[in-house]
């Protein structure tokens, strides 16, 4: 049961990660790599943000606003004068491996290279009992951040305007636009949503290692695509889902099988979905859905 | 005997031969419209097997550089025939995937060195053999290219059913690239294992894809003679700048990937590029001699 | 329209060929003025070229075990040739990032060793990158030595020697002093699997561990970029073993004691070297409370050149402390130097033959010699974290576990 507790909050984060790329996917149709260092580059803005004296809440913040930030500047910057170009599905996997290494670079440069230590004082660090388990309120925080933010965005995306056209412009760019639609706006909307997912992944991680480095990120890139694929591309509640999912199954390798086998856990997914049912569990060809 | 190169500047070159025969094995299959991630894995059997029958038997060099792609060819064969009914993005992440996974069981494999890897293999074929290969390769590659296998291959990239209509069938052609796109590729990782001397199974991960990957893309479907330019352009400029450490030779890497596939999204060997940028230089004189001509055969 | 498109073929073709070809013609002609080794060198050249080949970037828990070295390195340097420890020679550094890359590491050595001409070799981060690039060196008959080295010497053919101890035989007998004082019965073990030293540490210490009586639970594999420890530790918990041993990187473990503690596992840690960086105790301090591991190095040790390495790396960075890792690359660069004035010459195999031959060196790591195997004869000291810094430990000191 705590192997449960264990799987799930873990896999809280690959959800967050991948819900971001799932959605920028099923949006925009562009497989992004530089998502990991947006991730990581979240976590940098918390840590700056309480370097320069901020409490928890405003550090919090500032790393979810800086992941934002940087998602919506690979738009603006690359992917969406790319697109204007009409480069190929590929193009844009080299053009945000590119952004990737830069980003990552950049980080590097101004760490030195070195890990740092990143703030704890004000997260949930502490252990609760309930019964015979042992929970960490960390993971406690990391499982309700993601049912809470999981659940308010397919709220949004079913039941609001801004959903309908989010939904609208994955659909088909030129009819959404007929109707109406900013297909421009709504890619800066997303891509801000997904970067700020992918931040609050990268704080709860630097808070859970406490320490943070310019490659903390980079090993949970393909967790996340095996998120995307294995819920379904475009879908929120089928990354969310696919996310536990993956989380449980490399702990449970883990615990029953060999932790050997904890790498291998999410590549195996990836290669099951794909040859027996490539759509994922909840996704249909490049639409956003619920 | 004159030795034409300096031992370091042999071993750059190798380097490069090597790095461009795993670039032209993805490139070849860029071509046909296969977007495999597949690399890693093959060029990880390559090594292995090259590796394995050098240190552990006393098979001379040549099993050692031929059984290895053969092993990768039947493998890619298989896979092929799993995934690449699947497109794009989900081909590119079920090959990277099974890419992964060869790694990781190599590298829980005790026989085969397990995180050790396999140390002291000894030296393969000399730099100009592998510049033999190489320059025989990219003839194969231009001749194929000017030939009925090679336009039904871009018909396939281009237009799937419409090729099919003349009588191309895709399935097959596929499966027959993607093999020999192994085959090549674990080559290339048997050449590397003899010219590194060690294997390991760090080597096969995610760096070797963007790199082998980026050079393809960056070089474009037009021509193979782009992904050449590319992988020497950028391996020269690594090679010099490399070990200074400052760092900046990742960013101009980096930079370029963005800036390249900006400029050029389908890559440099893309015809449309050229044509833009000749009737941008050629432009005026191309009307002044319209002009003549317009004037001259009244 | 065939005719355009061939022609821009052709001229794509031209355009690409003829750098080609110049490129051939100037690597040609600079190959004809390549030097021979610097090893070839007799007596004591005004400029001792070592070749410093780090891994300096790659994963951040790689790098910086090599910029640390780096810096040891430098410090080393500027007291050898402030001192005039060698006379008139000077020593110059020339490093290289090899980034964690074998390629590049034997690219690099090769670089060194024929382009550059180094008179030795210092260096070499991981044992990988040692494996790639010592044959190179052995070849030329260039000496190395190695500051900080897991397992493969062999690769280096008789040229290569490391000042860490071996670590599969330093750490089995002082685990076995400890299982014993805290009257172990079962242990378990947590490991990078993907980490050739810690994998060979991790099947020494458990067969020391179980032939000394105390029996092996459970034995749980991680890699070198694991963040979550969660299953691993439940899993550990549930076998319920009186000790842990772990090995594993440095950067790794405040997120294991950190986690260990949210999840209230209370099992004794053994740890190893690198489990109380500054960082590190400044990060999850608290929770490693009561932990022991055997360093190699110790700033606490008062022995050999210890005071003197402290004090000139603080002067060289008032903002950062002094690692093992520096300590490393400080004492291999000293170690070589005093193997140079040994022999009184540069000439590779002299310098191989004084290096093997040193018995009474005094360094960051105190005062030891090399064995013939080509390593030293550090035996390491156990610490133990109290309070969120390090003492020394001692079989009568308990703890609540």
């Amino acid at each position: 049961m705590q192997q449960l507790i264990n799987g799930v909050a873990l896999g809280g984060t690959f959800a967050l990660l991948g819900v971001g790329l799932t959605l920028i996917w099923g949006v925009m149709g562009v497989l992004t790599f530089a998502q990991a260092q947006v991730l990581t580059w979240g976590g940098f803005g918390t840590l700056v943000a309480w370097e320069l004296g901020a409490s928890v809440w405003v550090a919090f913040g500032a790393g979810v606003l800086t992941g934002a930030v940087v998602c919506v500047l690979v738009e603006v910057t690359v992917i969406g004068p790319l697109r204007r170009r009409g480069g190929s599905e590929f193009s844009f996997v080299a053009a945000t491996m590119g952004v990737s290494v830069l980003l990552g670079f950049f980080l590097e440069w101004r760490t030195h290279a070195q890990t740092l230590t990143f703030p704890r004082e004000g997260f949930p660090t502490g252990s609760m009992r309930i019964g015979a388990l042992t929970l960490s309120e960390l993971q406690v925080a990391i499982i309700v951040i993601t049912i809470l933010v999981s659940a308010a965005l397919m709220a949004t995306l079913r039941w609001t305007r801004f959903g309908r056209d989010v939904r609208a412009v994955a659909e088909s760019r030129e009819v959404a636009s007929l109707l109406g639609v900013s297909p421009r706006a709504t890619y800066w909307v997303v891509s801000a949503i997904a970067g700020a997912l992918a931040a609050i992944a990268g704080i709860f991680q630097g808070v859970s290692n406490a320490n943070i480095s310019y490659s903390s990120g980079d090993h949970l890139l393909m967790i996340a695509f095996a998120v995307a694929v294995v819920g379904g591309i475009g879908s929120v509640g089928g990354a969310v889902v696919g996310g536990l999912a993956i989380g449980i199954v490399q702990v449970f390798a883990v615990a029953y099988v060999s932790s050997a086998f904890q790498q291998a856990a999410a590549f195996l997914a990836i290669l099951i979905v794909l040859v027996l049912r490539p759509q994922g569990l909840f996704g249909r060809e490049e639409t956003v859905r619920v | 005997m004159f030795e034409l190169l300096s031992p370091y500047h042999q071993f750059q070159l190798s380097s490069l031969l090597i790095t461009l025969l795993m670039v032209l094995s993805v490139s070849m299959l860029f071509e046909a419209g296969i977007f495999s991630l597949a690399v890693g894995g093959v060029v990880a059997i390559g090594g292995y097997g090259a590796g394995l029958l050098s240190t552990r038997s006393e098979m001379p060099l040549m099993v050692g550089l031929v059984a290895p792609p053969v092993l990768a060819a039947l493998v890619s064969l298989l896979l092929g025939m799993a995934i690449l009914r699947l497109r794009g993005i989900y081909l590119a992440l079920g090959t990277f995937a099974f890419a992964q996974l060869v790694v990781i069981v190599i590298a829980n494999w005790s026989f085969a060195g397990a995180v050790d890897g396999i140390v002291g293999i000894g030296p393969g074929l000399s730099v100009w053999s592998l510049l033999g290969v190489v320059v025989v390769i990219c003839t194969l590659m231009e001749l194929v290219r000017r030939s009925r296998f090679g336009r039904a291959t871009r018909a396939i990239r281009l237009d799937e059913r419409t090729a099919a209509g003349v009588g191309v069938d895709a399935r097959r052609y596929r499966l027959v690239l993607f093999t020999i796109a192994g085959a090549l590729a674990a080559f290339a990782g048997a050449c590397d294992a003899h010219l590194v001397g060690v294997v390991s199974s760090d080597q096969y991960g995610f760096s070797l894809l963007v790199t082998v990957f980026a050079f393809a893309l960056i070089g474009g479907t037009g021509h193979w003679l782009g992904p050449v330019a590319a992988t020497i352009c950028f391996t020269l400029f690594r090679q010099s700048f490399g070990y200074s450490g400052s760092g900046w030779e990742q960013v101009g890497y980096g930079a370029a990937l963005v800036v390249i596939m900006l400029v050029a999204p389908n890559g440099l060997s893309d015809p449309s590029l050229w044509r833009r940028l000749r009737s941008a230089a050629g432009g005026p004189g191309r009307r002044r001699v319209a002009a003549s001509s317009v004037g001259g055969t009244r | 329209m065939i005719a355009p498109r061939s022609r821009g073929k052709r001229a794509l073709a031209g355009g690409s060929l003829r750098p080609l070809a110049a490129l051939c013609i100037a690597l040609a002609l600079s190959a004809c003025v390549a030097p021979s080794p610097g090893s070839d060198e007799e007596g004591m050249p005004e400029t001792i070229r070592v070749g410093a080949p780090l891994d300096l970037s790659g994963i951040a828990a790689i790098a910086g075990i090599g910029t640390g070295e780096k810096r040891g390195m430098e410090v080393a340097a500027a007291e050898i040739n402030e001192s005039g420890f060698l006379g008139d020679s000077k020593i110059e550094l020339e490093f290289a990032d090899t980034k964690a890359d074998k390629r590049d590491a034997a690219a690099a050595a090769i670089k060194l060793v024929q382009q550059d001409a180094v008179h030795a070799i210092v260096g070499f981060t991981l044992s990988p990158s040692f494996s790639a690039g010592a044959p190179a060196a052995a070849r030329a008959e260039t000496p190395i030595v190695v500051p900080v080295f897991g397992t493969g010497l062999e690769a280096g053919d008789g040229y290569a020697y490391g000042i860490y101890p071996n670590l599969p035989k330093m750490y089995p007998p002082h685990d076995v002093e400890i299982a014993e004082s805290l009257g172990a019965d079962t242990a378990a073990y947590l490991y990078d699997s993907d980490n050739p030293t810690a994998t060979a540490i991790t099947d020494a210490r458990r067969d020391a561990l179980e032939a000394a009586g105390v029996d092996t639970v459970t034995v749980q594999e991680v890699t070198s970029t694991t963040t979550d420890y969660r299953a691993q530790l439940t899993k550990i918990q549930q076998e319920d073993p009186d000790i842990l041993v772990v090995s594993v990187l440095p950067g790794q473990y405040p997120a294991i004691f950190l986690q260990r503690e949210e999840l209230s596992i209370d099992v004794q840690v053994i740890a190893s070297d690198g489990v109380a960086t500054r960082d590190s105790l400044e990060q999850a301090g608290d929770s490693m409370e009561c932990t022991v591991f055997t360093t190699a190095w110790s700033a606490l040790s008062d022995e050999g050149r210890n005071p003197t390495f402290i004090e000139s790396f603080q002067k060289a960075h008032p903002d950062l402390l002094p690692d093992s890792w520096a300590a490393a690359g400080y004492d291999a660069l000293w170690f070589y130097a005093h193997a140079v004035k040994k022999a009184g010459t540069v000439e590779g195999t002299a310098v191989r033959d004084a290096l093997a031959a040193t018995s009474d060196f005094s360094g960051a790591f105190g005062n030891y010699g090399m064995n013939q195997d080509g390593q030293t004869t550090i035996e390491g000291t156990v610490l133990m974290i109290r309070d969120g810094a390090v003492e020394s430990w001692s079989a009568d000191k308990s703890c609540k576990g």
